[in-house]
């Protein structure tokens, strides 16, 4: 149990290093169409496009991240009113229900791409990108984001008894 | 069937709020929402309509702009830029009364200037004034409480993160929005500069003159370290204003200048490059966590037609737009105890913005009024992220922090007040700027 959540708590870390690199390049790539615009008047045609693509891909990829360093928002202002027994018990329910809906979401995102492959969706711009390219990088980053939410579960389970806080 | 739009929202309210009370996080409530929403009450599916609404959200251009101002701000917490702006700053500073306590207010409304957040001009401003005023034996209740007040202009004056997800969940444009926080955040900056004066002026014990002088040369030789903070403001928002950026093409020229401000301080490495990245990247994943799953549910209120339901039963209340504006601001101070900045605004907007419009209100107003309310939402326990800083910044309990910051809260809702009834001052910049 504890080694798939030294598992997750990796590809968590992966993720994000691999969405801070993406990250870079939109930034660069943003410069590169700001200034080959106004020098010489050209373009890359893709900063706009591809820069949307790379945020759609790190949102779900670095989510997970986000999780295991407790910094998504949730309020826990009714759970402190509450015996800490009774509140270890509702977060891990909550985790799991959350788990399950991350799954659910993950199936038709899956769908999705699926259909994007059957009709061959393109993006409709210059570039005519196929849109199940960007779209399955999102699905990869959301995959890895249920598997850190299934983690976080187990380890809201856990907490029950070692009383640590982990979410 | 006002009975079953009664039903409907009362069921999409209760599952809501026992979703957020059970401590789910705050995007997947709103998901939730959605999904319970759109099974019980339509015929449509859920699971496809949730997949396509949260690629539509996410790819979207506009919303690009939010990381990379979210990394310059990263960068320029680490570059060294607030030790800069207080040494350039207390030769000027120091001889008025309440004395080195304006650095709050001035500091934190510069820095506001390069910042997207509330939070992130709070610490950055407060890790260096905070400790230089325990030094001088300021007293503590008006420093942290200035700093809470003043921390908050990192929403209101532009970049504004909050101000990128409401111009584009309200279809208004983000450069449009950013210049209509200018002279609002000016005008609070200058209430919140009159009353430590005021307190100066009525007691000097709470800013002991401390014994250096300064002279001119000194004065004028500092301002070189206020460059980078002025050459960055006129490249994000002057590039904006004049026309020549996008507000996403203008942060990406913000993170380049504070990468070389950074570089020229000796305060970028590889290393810290990549730290920034990564709290980019996190920051990011837990703002748009929630206008991912705010867009699905707004998608779903629309679809069951709740928001134009509640505007017309508030519209046949035939409230006055002010009454309106008192009851709507009575709703976002309670909001404002219980949930953060991106929350209130997401949630609410859908519901809000219609009835807002309806009564006669500018969007790009309400967006500036909005903040605002955000801003207090900021200061006000037990759930308030300035206090939250201050706190770890000091150690001092949330409640005191709080307190500290009362005045600063009353402040807030004049200046608001203001805004109400002098509208102009937030639409006066946007309908004379160029837009690209």
């Amino acid at each position: 149990m504890n080694k798939f959540v030294k598992l997750s708590d990796k590809l968590s870390d992966v993720m994000a290093k691999i969405s801070a690199v993406i990250l870079g390049l939109m930034s660069i790539l943003i410069l590169v169409e700001i200034f080959i615009w106004n020098l010489f008047e050209k373009t890359t045609l893709i900063a706009d496009e591809y820069s949307a693509y790379g945020l759609a891909a790190i949102i779900f990829m670095g989510a997970g991240y986000c999780l295991k360093e407790k910094s998504h928002i949730r309020i826990t202002l009714v759970l402190g009113f509450l015996p800490q027994k009774a509140a270890r018990v509702i977060t891990f329910f909550a985790t799991l229900i959350t788990t399950f809906f991350m799954g659910y979401l993950w199936w038709y995102l899956f769908k999705m791409v699926g259909s994007a492959i059957r009709y061959e969706s393109t993006s409709g711009t210059l570039t005519n990108t196929p849109l199940w390219i960007p779209q399955a990088i999102m699905l990869v980053g959301a995959g890895c984001f249920f598997i850190q939410l299934a983690a976080t579960t187990l380890k809201t389970w856990q907490a029950i008894s070692t009383k640590e806080e982990v979410v | 069937m006002e009975a079953e739009l009664l039903f409907m929202s009362i069921v999409v309210f209760g599952v809501l709020f026992i979703a957020l009370s059970a401590g789910i996080w705050v995007g997947f409530s709103l998901f939730i929402v959605g999904f319970v929403g759109m099974t019980l009450f339509s015929s449509l599916p859920a699971g496809n309509n949730m997949a396509s609404s949260a690629w539509a959200t996410i790819e979207k251009w506009e919303y690009v702009a939010l990381p990379l101002f979210i990394l310059m701000g990263e960068i320029l917490y680490r570059s060294g830029i607030s030790e800069k702006l207080f040494k350039a700053l207390v030769p000027w500073l120091y001889r008025l009364p309440g004395g080195l306590l304006l650095m709050n207010i001035v500091s934190c409304t510069l820095f506001a200037a390069v910042s997207g957040s509330s939070a992130a001009t709070t610490a950055t401003v407060g890790r260096i004034t905070l400790a230089e005023f325990d030094k001088l034996g300021y007293d503590r209740s008006l420093s942290m409480g200035s700093l809470a007040g003043a921390g908050t202009l990192g929403f209101l004056i532009p970049p504004s993160l909050i101000m990128i997800v409401y111009a584009i969940l309200a279809e208004v444009s983000i450069g449009k929005m950013f210049m209509a926080g200018i002279l609002p955040g000016l005008l609070l900056a200058a209430i919140y500069s009159a009353y430590i004066i005021y307190r100066g002026i009525r007691n000097p014990e709470i800013a002991p003159q401390s014994q250096d002088s300064y002279s001119w040369s000194d004065r004028l030789l500092g301002l070189k370290d206020l460059a980078p903070t002025l050459i960055l403001i006129l490249v994000v928002l002057g590039s904006i204003y004049g026309g020549f950026a996008t507000p996403t093409e203008a942060a990406a020229l913000g993170v380049f200048g504070a990468f070389v401000f950074a570089a020229l301080n000796r305060q970028m490495t590889m290393k810290i490059l990549f730290e920034c990245l990564i709290g980019a990247v996190k920051t990011n994943a837990m703002i748009m966590l929630i206008v991912v799953g705010a867009g699905f549910l707004s998608r779903v209120m629309g679809f069951l037609g709740i928001p134009a339901a509640i505007t017309l039963a508030i519209t046949q209340l035939n409230l006055s737009p002010y009454m309106l504006m008192l009851l709507l601001g009575g709703v976002y101070l309670v909001l404002g105890c219980l949930l953060d900045g991106f929350s209130i605004v997401v949630m609410t907007l859908p519901i809000a913005l219609p009835m807002v419009t309806a009564a006669g209100f500018d969007p790009i107003w309400f967006g500036i009024y909005l903040i605002l309310m955000v801003e207090v939402s900021q200061i006000t326990p037990p759930v308030g992220f300035n206090l939250f800083v201050i706190q770890g910044l000091t150690g001092e309990p949330i409640m005191n922090i709080a307190r500290y910051a009362l005045p600063f809260f009353f402040l807030m809702l004049l200046t608001t007040a203001i805004l109400t009834v002098f509208p102009q001052i937030a639409l006066y910049l946007p309908e004379l700027m160029v837009t690209k």
